[in-house]
Formats: structure tokens, sequence, C-alpha cells
């Protein structure tokens, strides 16, 4: 339990005076998520601790430099979780990292993104000031809506301190089925059952199979399983989904993820396909960047992003007005451009 | 959830079939596939009834389901109807000062010689007192006005927010200066320029000018530097 | 009271005679699109707040996204605040005009332009009413969830403005957890895609920020919302107290452990 707010703080307003970029650091088990930054780290890791957790509430606030597992395991004690099931890449990954990135598991189209379950955060300024937005409550509309603006900003909009996060009971029962179906065929499948209130939690196709999750009370997932049919297979399988550490996502020196219309076709390009998110999501393992993944992601009213194998560019290029009204909101938030100079993109 | 005077409103006005003698009702819907709903009925009746409901009631079809929330949807308008006019508030608190707000705001309502109907959301913290009074009598308008900050600050004190789904707007221009420190509004108006340099989109809305929040004298409240020194802190 | 702005504590803006704005706006909107005379102007003194009342210098009443374009640009050009109004329904004067303003009405942005049931979305314009959404695609077994007490009223331009919630709010989620993308005009005339149909978007979140921004970033002209499976059953339960501090105490609870999380899709 450290609160480092002051000396964080401190070395902002330095950076500013100095016009010296930061590089903003916590676990270092994402660092691999976007450009690297070139300039002085400002480490995090050590401003850490749970400050509030009333299982009763619902919410947990924490500092930035808190372990995710740390956070994780305290839930698990009260049958609480976090719905969004953010991967882990390292036991050193701390919350901060975790709403920086933004990142969300095989459960986002079914209970929500990170962003939904931030309910606010406090973040230095570029003047190192300590700003809250949002707070401890689910309903909050006064001022902008800030706190969500920060998750997925990589840290290029302020220094995440503490954040508060909505949690929720756990699903009493979970089950994981397996069928043999096509990439296509799986996902028109899964696409007419989410027309349906059933208790879905998880679909991804690992290239040669179909895993589908249940999750919810004991009545509705045995009625579910059932009409399903399938094969019964160990809930394992998405812990590995999760963390890409599935064979699906291993093995090849370029990683893709396509983010894409649910409906719109999947992607074909040279490599090896599988899809998550309800078909919402497809990973392409290739040998090499083939640069007509960001025009066809682009085209389809989605984006591409280099997990693994990039060179310069990470991100899908945003365009120009979008592009300028970014830069317009860095500007807004850190004039000088200390915090994670280049992480998302050239110039911003 | 509706306190005595607003459900007693709302039963007169909705016929909903609310216990008129009750000094609070709580509805709790529950809904998704049936096998579960089941089971969840049985599971919340219990948690209802350990927690001191006097009585659970299930709605019986359909009809009965449209009309308890019938009432509900009609409780202003219900309210409308017994005092001349109503005023009414939206903010949000933590659940677990529910008890303590309430009472609170019993308090102030008594200094500001007015009356309060209560509905809330309350799975969600956010609350809609309904504050009653006569705009036809001088003084009285400004009095709900005052009522209404003081409410709302109240709920800023307990680590609320000001405005759980009506927005700032103009009304609650001067609380944002209550929930919010000068350096946040600030990041909110370089904000808004990033988008409107020149601030022609709706002006004098939702953030207060440090101009405001000076000539309105009010201290930056966050939660846990108070002035209501009888409230618990959480 | 509150509906009096200050020019010193709220916004100053250099007041331009009602001719000018006439003959500058006027051609940029049809017949009947420009509106000035007092009588006509009472009708959008106020919104759901009715005790604040202000009058705006002109309504303009555009009918396509071009229109609004222009509007914006050449209030921008002219130094004219704008305030924006959906369906008037909003209950903190966020609709109330500012004083020698343009209030702009979305409400003949009135129409339903897509709708998916595969895909389980809808594109719509901002002056659709909330309900007019359920309404529309009930039969397709799916609805828009949430639900603000003034559904039958409010339009969903205004909602996406306030970050509009409703009675189901814990369970489906507010405005923000539910719509995909929203085409917005700039001040500057510039029209802007925010957001996209697949479940996230390069770039920071700025549906998130645009969400709740009560008509101070930019005019909402479309929005694709997520629609959601209608639930097989729904029943609900009364409960009865005889003192409401015990009540308030039993809110807390009933959020057992085991409850299903939420169904934002
Ligand atoms: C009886 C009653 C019950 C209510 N219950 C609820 C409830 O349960 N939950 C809830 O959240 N709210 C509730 N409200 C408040 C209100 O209905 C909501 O805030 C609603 O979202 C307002 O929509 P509107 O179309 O009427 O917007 P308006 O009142 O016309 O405008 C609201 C704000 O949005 C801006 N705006 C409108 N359209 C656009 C656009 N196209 N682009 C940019 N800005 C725009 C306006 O400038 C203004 O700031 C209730 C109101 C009433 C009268």
């Amino acid at each position: 339990m450290t609160d480092l707010t002051a000396q964080l703080a401190d070395q902002v307003r330095a950076a500013t005076a100095a016009a010296t970029p930061l590089r903003i650091e916590g676990g270092g088990t994402r660092a691999w998520y976007g450009r690297p930054v070139d300039g002085q780290p400002l480490k995090l890791a050590d401003h850490k601790g749970v400050i509030d957790y009333d299982p009763s509430e619902l919410v947990i606030t924490a500092r930035a430099g808190t372990p995710m597992a740390e956070i994780e395991t305290l839930l698990a004690e009260h049958h609480q979780m976090l719905c969004f099931e953010p991967p882990s890449f390292g036991a050193a990954g701390t919350l901060g990292g975790a709403v920086a990135t933004g990142l969300s598991g095989p459960r986002r189209p079914f209970t929500g993104a990170l962003r939904d379950y931030v309910l606010g955060v406090r973040v230095l300024d570029g003047q190192g000031e300590a700003l809250r937005f949002g707070g401890t409550v689910f309903k909050n509309v006064a001022g902008f809506d800030a706190f969500r603006l920060m998750a997925g900003a990589q840290g290029s909009l302020g220094v995440l301190l503490d954040v508060s996060l909505r949690v929720f009971p756990r699903p009493r029962v979970e089950r994981s089925l397996a069928f043999d179906l096509s990439r296509d065929a799986g996902r028109d499948w899964i696409i007419e059952q989410m027309r349906r209130p059933l208790p879905l939690s998880g679909a991804f196709h690992d290239g040669h199979r179909l895993h589908v999750r249940l999750s919810g009370g004991e009545a509705a997932v045995a009625s579910a399983a059932a009409e399903f049919g399938g094969e019964d297979e160990a809930l394992d399988l998405w812990p590995q989904v999760r963390d890409l550490t599935h064979p699906a996502f291993q093995g090849s020196p370029v990683l893709w993820r396509i983010a894409l219309p649910q409906t719109a076709p999947l992607p074909e390009f040279d490599g090896r396909l599988a899809w998550d998110w309800a078909g919402g999501v497809a990973w392409l393992a290739a040998d090499e960047i083939d640069p007509q993944v960001w025009t066809w992601a682009a085209r389809m009213d989605g984006h591409a992003t280099l997990f693994r194998g990039a060179k310069g560019q990470v991100f899908q290029p945003l365009a120009s007005p979008i592009l300028k009204l970014h830069q317009r909101i860095k500007a807004a938030l850190d004039p000088a451009s200390v915090f994670n100079p280049g992480r998302m993109y050239e110039g911003l | 959830m509706m306190d005595g005077p607003a459900l007693r409103a709302a039963e007169d006005f909705a016929h909903a079939g609310y216990p008129k003698s009750a000094a609070a009702i709580l509805l709790c819907e529950l809904d998704g596939a049936a096998h579960d709903v089941e089971e969840e009925i049985a599971r919340v009746t219990a948690l209802l009834t350990t927690s001191g409901a006097s009585e659970v009631r299930l709605a019986r079809d359909e009809d009965e389901r449209k009309r308890f929330w019938a009432g509900r949807k009609g409780a202003f308008p219900a309210v409308g109807r017994i005092a001349p006019d109503y005023y009414c508030i939206d903010g949000t608190i933590p659940r677990r000062s529910l008890p303590k707000v309430l009472t609170e705001i019993g308090r102030l309502a008594e200094s500001h010689g007015l009356g309060v109907a209560n509905v809330f959301h309350a799975g969600d913290g956010n609350l809609h007192p309904l504050i009653l009074y006569d705009a036809g009598k001088p003084g009285d308008m400004e009095a709900a006005e005052a009522l209404g900050g003081a409410i709302l600050e109240l709920c800023v004190e307990v680590g609320g927010a000001i405005t759980g789904e009506h927005g700032v707007g103009r009304e609650k221009i001067n609380q944002m200066c209550s929930q919010f420190s000068d350096a946040e509004r600030e990041a909110f108006f370089a904000l808004k320029r990033a988008f409107d340099p020149k601030g022609l989109l709706n002006p004098g809305k939702t953030i207060p000018t440090l101009a405001r929040c000076a000539e309105y004298g009010h201290m930056h409240v966050h939660a846990g530097q108070v002035s209501h020194p009888h409230l618990e802190r959480f | 009271m509150l509906d009096q702005f200050d020019a010193r504590l709220d916004a100053d803006f250099a007041a331009l005679p009602p001719e000018r704005l006439r003959a500058v706006l006027s051609p940029l909107l049809p017949k009947g699109g420009f509106v000035a005379d007092v009588e006509s102007l009472r009708a959008f003194e106020s919104d759901g707040l009715a005790a604040y009342r202000s009058l705006p210098a002109c309504v303009v009443l555009p009918e396509t996204v071009d229109e609004v374009r222009a509007v914006l640009a050449a209030c921008s050009e002219l130094g004219v605040p704008v305030v924006a109004r959906g369906a008037g329904t909003g209950l903190s004067g966020g609709a109330l005009p500012f004083p020698g303003s343009v209030l702009l009405s979305m409400a003949k942005f009135n129409k339903i332009l897509e709708i998916d049931p595969r895909a389980r979305i809808a594109r719509v314009q901002p002056g659709v009413r909330n309900l007019a959404i359920s309404e529309a695609v009930a039969a397709m077994g799916l609805f828009y969830a949430p639900d603000p007490s003034s559904q039958i009223a409010c339009s969903i331009g205004g909602n996406v403005a306030e970050n509009a919630g409703g009675v189901h709010c814990l369970k489906y989620g507010l405005t923000v957890h539910n719509i995909l993308k929203l085409e917005v005009v700039t001040i500057d005339g510039e029209l802007m895609t925010i957001g996209s149909e697949a479940l996230d978007s390069a770039g920071f979140d700025l549906m998130a920020l645009m969400t709740g921004s009560e008509g101070l970033l930019g005019i909402v002209t479309e929005v694709m919302v997520k629609l959601t499976p209608l639930p097989e059953v729904a029943r609900v339960l009364l409960a009865c107290f005889d003192d409401v501090e015990v009540a308030a105490g039993a809110v807390a609870t009933i959020m057992p452990p085991g409850s299903c999380p939420p169904a934002w899709r």
C-alpha cells in the first residue's frame, strides 16, 4: 500500500518544465502493445494497493500499480469478477496497464468491454495536477465522460493514478462445448443464436472447431447445453483464448487482430485464421505484413492491429480529420506532449 | 423504490395496486430464461423477507406486472397532483449510504420548509427526490432550488454524483463547482475547445466558468472533505 | 433564477440583428425551416424543466445533414451560439435557449434508416423517439434496451447527448453501452464518423466522450444502436416495508452472489 502521487506529480512537473517525454511504465507486460516511446521512464508499479472494495457496492478502487492478479484473487474470494475478462500477459500486469490498453477478453461481445466497467479515474495531467473524473457510482453523468476516454488511450492523455471498476458476481455455472463446424458455418450459427436471450459468454473458432461457453443459472445453462448438443470440453480453453496462448495465435512472425462487424465477411489473406468475440474479431497468424489488411479492415468498417511483428505502424491509420481531432484532444490534456508521445500514432 | 408520499400519490393516480399503508415499496424486475427467473424469484423473495419486508408479492400476470410499472412510471405526474408544483432532483449515491441520505434529505426538507416525495432507481443508487412547492407562493421556487442544490451537495459528500441521468444542463451548473475542482473543470473546457474553439455550442451549460464558481462561492467538496459533521463518513 | 444567463459568469457573444440571421440562415433551409416570430419561438422557450424559460433569436429546422452542416458553418462564421434540441423532454434545462442563440431543432430527423435483425443493429436519425425503435423491432424478437421513463417522447439524439438511463439499466446498461456509431457535425460544419459497427475502434474512445456531452461538442445526425433479444419472461416483485430505512437497507442486499452478469452486447 503506497501512495506515490506526490512523487509522480513532481516527476511530471519536471518533465513538462523541461519538455522531456515520459514513458509511462506499469508491469511492463503490455509494453509491446503500441509503438516504442522514446522517453524517460515514469514508473507506476510501486504506486499500488486496493483503496476500497465493498462487495455489496459492486465497486473496487485501486491504485494503478496494483497487480491485476491481486485484484482478481481478491474478487474471487468474494465470488465476484471483472466481466470484461482482461487478458493477462504475465504476473506483473497492473491495473493501470490494463485500463490504459483497454483490452477485453472473450466475454466482450456478451457482457461488455473494459471501458464499460470503468466508473472513475484519478489522473495526473500535464501540469502534474491530480484530476478526478467519474467516481464510484454507476449512474453519473456530471461533466464529460473523461474517465471512459482514458480507457484505451495508452497513457497518452494522462497518468492513471487510481481506477474504480464495477464488478459483478460470478455466474453460478459455466460450461464449454465444442462443435465440428467450419469458420463460416460456425459464425453463421452463433449469429443466429445471439438473436435469442441465451446465457452465452464465449464463442471462439480456432480454425478447426467452434467453441462455445455458457455462463449463468443452472437451469438456463443446462437447457441451452441440451439444445446445442456438441461435445463437453474443459473450461481451461478460455484463459488460453483470453491470454493469446492458444496454439491458434502462436507460431507465426506476424499476428493481426482484425475487429469487424459480426456479419461482415471473414478476411481472406495468407495465413492461419481464427476468430473470437462471436466472429467480431478475426485473428490472422501470418508470415509477413500484408498492408492490404489495413485497407480491407477500413472498407469493412473495422480496424486492424498488429499484435506481433509490427514495424512502425501498430494501429489502424486514422482518417485525417479524426487524427487532427485526436491531436487537439491530446493537446488539451497534455499541452507539452510529455505522456507517451508517439505510442499510438506518429505525431500524437 | 418509492416512499410513502410517492407511492400513495402514484396509487391514487395510476391504480397500480400498491398498499397505501406501506412506508415504502420496492419493485424488483427479474427477466431472462424462464427457469432462471423462477430460481431468482425464490432467492430474491427470501432475501427481501430477511431484510425486513413486511410483504413480498409477485405480479400474477403480465397485466399486473404492467400495472406495477405504470405506477412507477407515472410517479412524477402523480406527485404533480398532490402539490401545485414539484421539482425532480437526480443525484446518485453509493447504495450503502441510502439510509443516512434519506434521513438527511428529510432534515433538509424540514429546514427549507418544503415536502419531499422520494422515488429511486434503488439498484444503482440513483435518487429522485421530488420537492413539493407552490410557484404561486413568493419565495417557494427559490426555496425549492436551494433545497435541490443542498441535496445534490449531500450526494457529492457521500461519494456520489450531482446527476445520475438528467444531466447538468443549466440546472446543476452551480453544483458542478462542488463536484469538480478548478483544474478538472478547466480540463473539461479544454476538451470542449478541442471540438468547439469559439465555445458556440450550448454556452452557459454543463461546465461552469471559474467566475461562476467564484461567485457561487462554494468549496470543492470531494468525498471526504466535508461540511456535514453529523454524517457518517465512508 | 438560473434561466437568467449572465454575460460575466456564463458567456458573452456580440448580438446580431435578427434580419442578419434571417438573411444568412433562411436560404440554407427548406421552406418553413427558419422561425423567428416571438409567438412561434415560445414553443421552444423551455424543455422538461418548465420553470426555466428563455427565448432564442430564432429556431431552425433543417431536414438534411447538408443543411445542418451549412447552418453550423454559417453560425461559426457569424460567431452565433447554437443550442441543439431533440424532443425537449430534458429535465436539466440542457435545451434551454441561450439569449441571442440559434435553436437547432432536430425534430425533422425522424426516420429509422435501417434495421438489420441478423446483425442486431438499427441505424436511426437523431429525432427518432426512443420507444419507436423498440416498437419497430419487436416483431423480430428484439428491443432497444435503454428505457428512460420518458421513452414515448424523448429522442435518441437527446438520449445520446444525455447518456440516458432507464429502469433496466442495471442489467442492460446506459445509452453509452448500447450504441456503436455516430455521425456528428462539428461547429465548423464538418461531418465525422465516430465509432464503427465493429465492437471497438482505433484511437481514443470518442464515442465515450460524445455520449453525455449535452450538445457541447457536436450535433449528432445519425446513431447506430445495438438491439437486444427480448427476454423470454419478465416477472416483477413488489416488496412492502413498514419503515423507509429498513427498505433502504434492504436495497443494498438484493444483488446476491450468483446473479447474472449484465447483458450488454
Ligand atoms: C417524465 C420524464 C421522465 C424522464 N425519465 C428519464 C429516465 O428515466 N432516464 C433518463 O435518463 N432521463 C429521463 N428523463 C429526461 C429526458 O427524457 C432525457 O434526458 C432525454 O434523453 C432527453 O431527450 P430529448 O430528445 O427530449 O432531448 P432534449 O431535452 O431536447 O435535449 C437534451 C440535451 O441534448 C442535446 N441534444 C438533443 N439532440 C441533440 C443532437 N441531435 N445532437 C446533439 N445534442 C443534442 C440538447 O442540446 C440538450 O442539451 C425524463 C424526462 C421526463 C420529462
